[in-house]
């Protein structure tokens, strides 16, 4: 399909047939317009013609009066020579105010239409002011039958003809038009495409300006329309073919421009290629060249030089406003509140500004690393200023993503390698065991097992509490928070520890109110904070001397202190105890994995209680706390 | 009669050390390294109880034991170095009857094979008496005051037995401290309920295979103690 219609040969014919049936449609209007002019839509085909011959009629008679009475009657002895031009179907009887026949080729004959028309003949005489008329009337007649070689023949057969064609030519001029808009929507649509070529390729006219081409239509329409007025003076077959040459050439001239805008639009960005366009263009290209050297200008001063520049230039207009003003008080008010308008609703934009950066450097400072400035409506310094703000936010909110991203990472690792430590754990332990039951003599191999023994049991400790302590620092743990009683809690876990303690050779003191406390936490997790404490008591106390475990409820938060004697000189800072794989002995002998105080922090922490650690010489006092919440006595009725 | 356990792990050197460890205890044992080959000797000989771990190449122990499920009833004990509680429920569900994390201590190992084994081969079936109350594998006679753990007798003093006793009559139900001293003391507490976790803590000792993960005889932490409502099986 698109291989046909790209076609030069194609184009053409197309075109061809575009002139034809634009020109069927054209004549068929005027064709439409004439036969609604002489009523062929309402009457009779008789009537038609009774109306075109009466025009024909009257001038004939008008012509053979006035040659009759300016050429005198003289001339013609035969009144059929009177006639303009010859018609033997015109007949008349000119007669005179009394009545006479004074002029006359009418004998009687069979007539099929009959007119009379009157002619008043201004008389001067010598004695009145007054012109008086003489009336002569005609009778005109028109032959029935025709004969065949005159003007009221062909005008005859012509309305015959054409009263027949009065409803086909309506159809006819649709169609004419159907067919001319395809052909003109197929022409555009070929208009730049050629044959064999991909895309839209550009012809000679196409590179001409747009409008530049209009110019030159539009003068040779205006060239054509002084030709037409002098043609005026043409008979009227020559008249009608110059018409028809016209017609033909503008209709081409037209489908040529159409034709053209279609390529360009096609192209794409038609306006670019006028003489309009590149005019505003260069003009707006120096425009932009100056505009761009004052920002430049203005950039490159400081703020405080371009608010003195910027107020200098407020002064002078508001000079010379006084000055242009000053003897007119109305003038003067007009130009007052003008500039008021102006210089308030920019310092009220200022203000805005103002007012949107320190509210984003509030929320950043206060860590909402989402926020964004709405830097929209700022302009010059407001808007750097806040696109920084926003670029800081970003950077910290990528920074903080990367942070929890590298903590998963690691909490994962570490889980990961523990599982990986733990299968060949399993097979140092099982054989450790193994060889202990073989019964050996040699007395320092027995000792050598038993190290064995003791440090893959660390081991084993160390890679449970390592994967422990990531989870419960970076939270990733199931956590279920329900009423828990700590004092039954101290009584499970002393009942727990009893026989460790006592082995230890210590003494548990338990301190706690008559009243049940209740608190929000996951008493699984709250139990392992417990242990670890216990156990690092065990582990780290003085024999002989006593542990202190106290309850206490202040301010609404439930105070547990652990309190006990160190065995080992703590020569460390508290919080450096709290922090991973930190023992209190430096030396690392004893055994335990330095991470019991860290994972029982992390896990308070995740139950929303604190854990704090207190070094008093030998004293050694951790103390945790945990909101408590009023509960109705449940089930302490029994 | 000698008990065919059919032990499976990847790792040769744990299944060597398992193999010592049952065959001391007169159990004929079958080894396997992946779960497939677990599968075929499970269908070539009369397995009594498979020891299976979780991480292992061509066919894991998970997968391996949903597909024993399909034709076998013997008991499974998952041995697995994940020891995510998760992991564990997760297990438990789709077939396992016991669990052991690594690194395990041997005598644990052997010690929940003879439960294991103890309750597929002689419990099976038994009816319940209605003088007896039972838990999990936990039986209390209470006409003879007897407790056996999987057929064998457990000796307890008479505070623990009445503490099992109350608490295996409300299975599931949490008893605190102090309401436990009043029932089984017939006292008001004054802070002496210390002693019932202490004695709580012995009775777990001697209940439990391993006393710091029970399985029946539970702690909950803040609030008291209670038997697991566990099926006969």
């Amino acid at each position: 399909m698109n291989r046909i219609i790209h076609s030069l040969a194609f184009k053409v014919t197309a075109i061809f047939l575009f002139v034809i049936t634009v020109l069927v449609f054209i004549a068929g209007i005027i064709g439409i317009a004439v036969f609604y002019h002489y009523d062929y839509y309402v009457t009779s085909v008789e009537n038609v013609k009774k109306e075109v011959f009466e025009n024909i009629t009257r001038e004939y008679a008008n012509s053979v009066y006035y040659r009759y009475f300016f050429s005198g009657i003289y001339e013609y002895n035969n009144p059929t020579d009177a006639l303009p031009v010859p018609s033997s179907n015109f007949l008349f009887t000119l007669k005179n105010q009394e009545g006479e026949i004074i002029f006359s080729n009418y004998s009687g004959e069979d007539y099929k239409f009959s007119w009379i028309f009157e002619f008043n003949e201004a008389v001067y005489t010598a004695y009145s002011e007054e012109n008086t008329y003489e009336t002569y009337t005609m009778e005109c007649y028109v032959k029935n039958p025709l004969d065949t070689d005159d003007y009221y023949f062909v005008m005859d057969r012509l309305v015959d003809f054409t009263y027949k064609m009065k409803y086909s030519i309506i159809v006819i001029s649709i169609l004419a038009m159907a067919a001319s808009i395809i052909l003109f929507i197929v022409l555009m649509c070929s208009a730049g495409r050629r044959k064999g070529i991909e895309g839209v390729m550009p012809n000679g006219i196409d590179k001409i300006p747009f409008d530049l081409l209009l110019g030159i239509i539009v003068i040779f329409f205006v060239f054509e329309a002084l030709i037409f007025e002098e043609m005026r003076y043409f008979d009227i077959i020559g008249y009608i073919i110059s018409l028809s040459i016209f017609a033909i050439v503008d209709i081409l001239l037209l489908l040529l421009i159409c034709m053209s805008f279609a390529t360009r639009y096609k192209l794409g960005g038609w306006w670019r290629n006028t003489v309009i366009y590149r005019i505003l263009s260069f003009f707006g290209r120096i425009f932009k060249k100056t505009a761009d050297l004052i920002k430049y200008f203005f950039r490159n001063r400081s703020l405080v030089t371009r608010a003195i520049l910027i107020l200098t230039g407020i002064m002078i207009l508001e000079f010379a406003g006084l000055c242009i003003s000053y003897d007119q008080e109305g003038l003067l008010v007009f130009l007052w509140i003008i500039e008021k308008l102006l210089l308030g609703s920019v310092i009220i934009l200022v203000a805005i500004s103002l007012q949107k950066l320190k509210l984003g450097g509030q929320k950043i400072a206060m860590g909402d690393l989402n926020y964004k400035v709405d830097t929209r409506y700022m302009f010059w310094d407001f808007k750097d200023h806040g696109e920084n703000l926003n670029r800081i936010n970003e950077g910290m909110a990528r920074a903080v993503e990367e942070r929890l991203r590298s903590e998963r990472f690691k909490t994962e690792l570490i889980t990961n390698v523990s599982h990986d430590i733990k299968t060949p754990l399993t097979s140092i332990i099982n054989y450790v065991d193994l060889i202990k039951k073989e019964n050996i003599e040699n007395e320092k191999l027995k000792e050598y097992i038993s190290v064995l023994d003791r440090q893959s049991a660390r081991l084993k400790k160390l890679t449970e509490d390592l994967v422990e302590a990531s989870k419960a620092s970076t939270g990733n743990l199931p956590v279920n928070l329900a009423p828990t009683e700590i004092g039954v809690l101290f009584t499970q876990a002393a009942g727990e520890y009893e026989e460790r303690i006592k082995n230890s050779g210590l003494e548990l003191i338990l301190n706690k109110p008559t009243e049940e406390i209740y608190i929000m936490a996951d008493g699984r997790l709250l139990w392992r904070v417990f242990d670890n404490l216990l156990n690092n008591i065990c582990k780290y106390a003085q024999p002989g001397t006593r542990v202190y475990l106290d309850l206490e409820k202040i301010n609404g938060q439930a105070v547990i202190t652990f309190r006990n004697i160190s065995r080992y000189a703590l020569n460390i800072p508290s919080d450096e105890l709290l922090e991973r794989f930190v023992r209190g002995d430096r030396s690392r002998n004893t055994e335990g994995s330095g991470l019991g105080l860290s994972i029982a922090k992390s896990l308070t922490e995740l139950q929303n209680g604190s854990l704090e650690l207190y070094i008093d010489g030998d004293l050694f006092k951790v103390i945790l706390r945990f909101n408590v919440i009023d509960m109705a006595v449940p089930m302490a009725a029994f | 009669m000698a008990y065919n356990v059919l032990i499976c792990d990847d790792e040769k050197d744990i299944v060597s050390a398992l193999k010592i460890y049952l065959s001391s205890e007169n159990y004929n044992t079958f080894e396997a390294y992946t779960g497939k080959e677990a599968l075929e000797i499970i269908e070539k000989h009369d397995i009594h109880l498979v020891l299976l771990d979780i991480m292992m190449p061509e066919m894991d122990g998970l997968t391996a034991m949903v597909k024993l499920r399909e034709k076998y009833n013997i008991p499974v004990i998952l041995l697995t170095a994940k020891s995510e509680d998760t992991d564990k429920i997760l297990g438990l569900n789709i077939g396992a009857d016991d669990y052991i994390t690594k690194p395990f201590n041997p005598m644990e190992v052997i010690a929940r094979v003879k439960s294991q084994l103890r309750r597929y081969m002689k419990l099976g079936g038994a009816a319940v008496k209605p003088s007896v109350l039972t838990s999990g594998n936990i039986e209390l006679d209470d006409r003879s005051k007897t407790v056996t753990v999987d057929g064998e007798p457990v000796n307890l003093t008479p505070k623990e037995y009445e503490i099992l006793k109350l608490l295996m009559e409300n299975p599931g139900q949490v008893f605190s401290p102090r309401d436990i001293y009043r029932r089984v003391w017939n006292d008001n507490p004054y802070g002496s309920e210390g002693t019932v976790a202490v004695h709580i803590r012995h009775l777990r000792e001697k209940l439990e295979i391993n006393p710091a993960e029970p399985r029946y005889l539970k702690v909950v932490w803040g609030q008291g103690y209670k038997i697991e409502r566990g099926e006969k099986r």
